[in-house]
């Protein structure tokens, strides 16, 4: 069989068409990479390590192109961005070490399984939950990163947090102002999670941002994309050291991520906001799902629970991003029909 | 296969992000390409005004509605 970068042709068709999937969702939501990628490389046979480099190498490629395409729609706060990524770090470390002691008493292992199901669980509900109550069926809310915020789009926490003002006050997209401090410490509490977890955090981050400090979704997503480039390049960079980032997996995956992470983040600029976040909602409750299966497994010792965990995170990265492809082609053509109405008035 | 795998640890790690950046930043500016060229086209496909068909014979213009039904 003809052979591409040292794999058959199938297996390349496979790793791009693999990618165009996985870029929808992080284009869109900001998240998902690791999520994705690291489990079904793990389900293919590759070694651990070679699975979550090559992970974290394809999700720094794949954030560069989304932040890239996010920038284009106006929707990345690179101030927002800086001061995220200085609190997060510093909460990452602090999350290691809570780690660290949990290791060293011997229960991380079930404290971080049990903490991450009902984390990525309870976030994708709660989410669900507002966006479904808050449903109006209103228009979309394509010019969200210009515009000015109304105070009834900005949810209570955000805006009791923003109501904090504690100087120096930034000013941020979206036309409002939080106080630095606030935004440190929901980024060092996120980074805290993320850091005791040992996951990127981007489901994490993006509803922090949103539902804590009050930031537009599309901008929550494309702030969150450009933390994640430095993140992900980072902790490539400490595994490309001892040789694990496979080129051969990351390459194929980034082209075919490429071109997804362009629909998913043109897609948030066009779905309504509400349907950004049940989307969300749901991918995070099914993942949950997903990993719960696989931590059961891995506590039975049955293996063939890790291909059903997979099957079930594939299975909803595909509703989801055929979800997202199908309603950004709906408003399409309800904002073209609009104006077709407009003009023949 | 790359042939960076001589290299020390932080040359090679170095090198390796440097080609996933390279290769990020060429499919970034290789897609929009793309985007800006066949982009109108394939937004009338799918607003409905152009058929698939007509596309792919090239017969749907971004100035006229071009096989819509």
């Amino acid at each position: 069989m003809m052979e591409v970068l040292g794999m058959s042709v199938t297996l390349l068709v496979t790793f791009v068409g693999f990618g165009v999937l996985i870029g929808i969702l992080f284009g869109f939501f900001g998240m998902g990479g690791s999520f994705l990628v690291t489990p079904a490389l793990l389900v293919m046979g590759y070694k651990t390590d070679v699975a979550v480099a090559s992970g974290l190498a394809f999700v720094f490629g794949t954030s560069v192109i989304a932040t890239l395409k996010h920038r284009d729609l106006g929707q990345v706060d690179y101030k927002l961005g800086v001061l995220m990524i200085a609190g997060t770090t510093a909460g990452i470390e602090v999350g290691k070490l809570g780690l660290e002691y949990l290791q060293h008493i011997g229960v991380a292992d079930t404290v971080v399984s049990i903490a991450y199901v009902l984390l990525l669980g309870g976030i994708g509900a709660f989410v669900t939950r507002e966006a479904l109550k808050g449903d109006d069926g209103g228009g979309i809310d394509h010019d969200a990163a210009d515009a000015d915020v109304d105070d009834a789009e900005i949810p209570e926490i955000a805006q009791k947090i923003q109501s904090y003002r504690i100087p120096p006050m930034m000013s941020l997209k979206g036309g409002f102002k939080a106080s630095l401090w606030m935004i440190l410490l929901v980024a060092f509490a996120t980074g805290l999670l993320s850091g005791f977890l040992g996951v990127g955090g981007g489901f994490i981050r993006m509803p922090a941002l949103f539902y804590l400090i009050g930031v537009p979704v599309p901008v929550a997503v494309g702030t969150d994309l450009f933390e994640i480039v430095f993140s992900g390049g980072i902790g490539s960079f400490l595994y490309a050291q001892s040789g694990a980032v496979d080129l051969s997996i990351v390459l194929p995956l980034l082209a075919g991520s490429a071109a997804g992470a362009r629909v998913g983040a043109t897609a948030t600029s066009l779905v309504n906001e509400d349907d950004i976040k049940v989307y969300f909602g749901v991918m995070l409750v099914l993942g949950a799902v997903a990993v719960a299966v696989r931590k059961i497994g891995g506590v039975v010792e049955l293996p063939v629970l890790d291909t059903v965990s997979l099957l079930i995170i594939l299975g909803a990265a595909l509703l989801v991003s055929g979800a997202v492809s199908l309603s950004a082609i709906r408003e399409l053509r309800e904002a073209d029909r609009d104006r077709s109405v407009a003009a023949d008035v | 296969m790359f042939g960076i795998e001589s290299l020390g640890g932080n040359a090679q790690a170095a090198v390796l992000v440097g080609a996933v950046l390279v290769e990020a930043l060429v499919l970034y500016v290789g897609y929009g390409w793309l985007e800006r060229r066949f982009g109108p086209v394939i937004k009338r496909v799918l607003q409905g005004r152009c058929a698939v068909l007509d596309m792919l014979l090239r017969r749907c213009s971004s100035t006229n509605d071009g096989g819509a039904k």
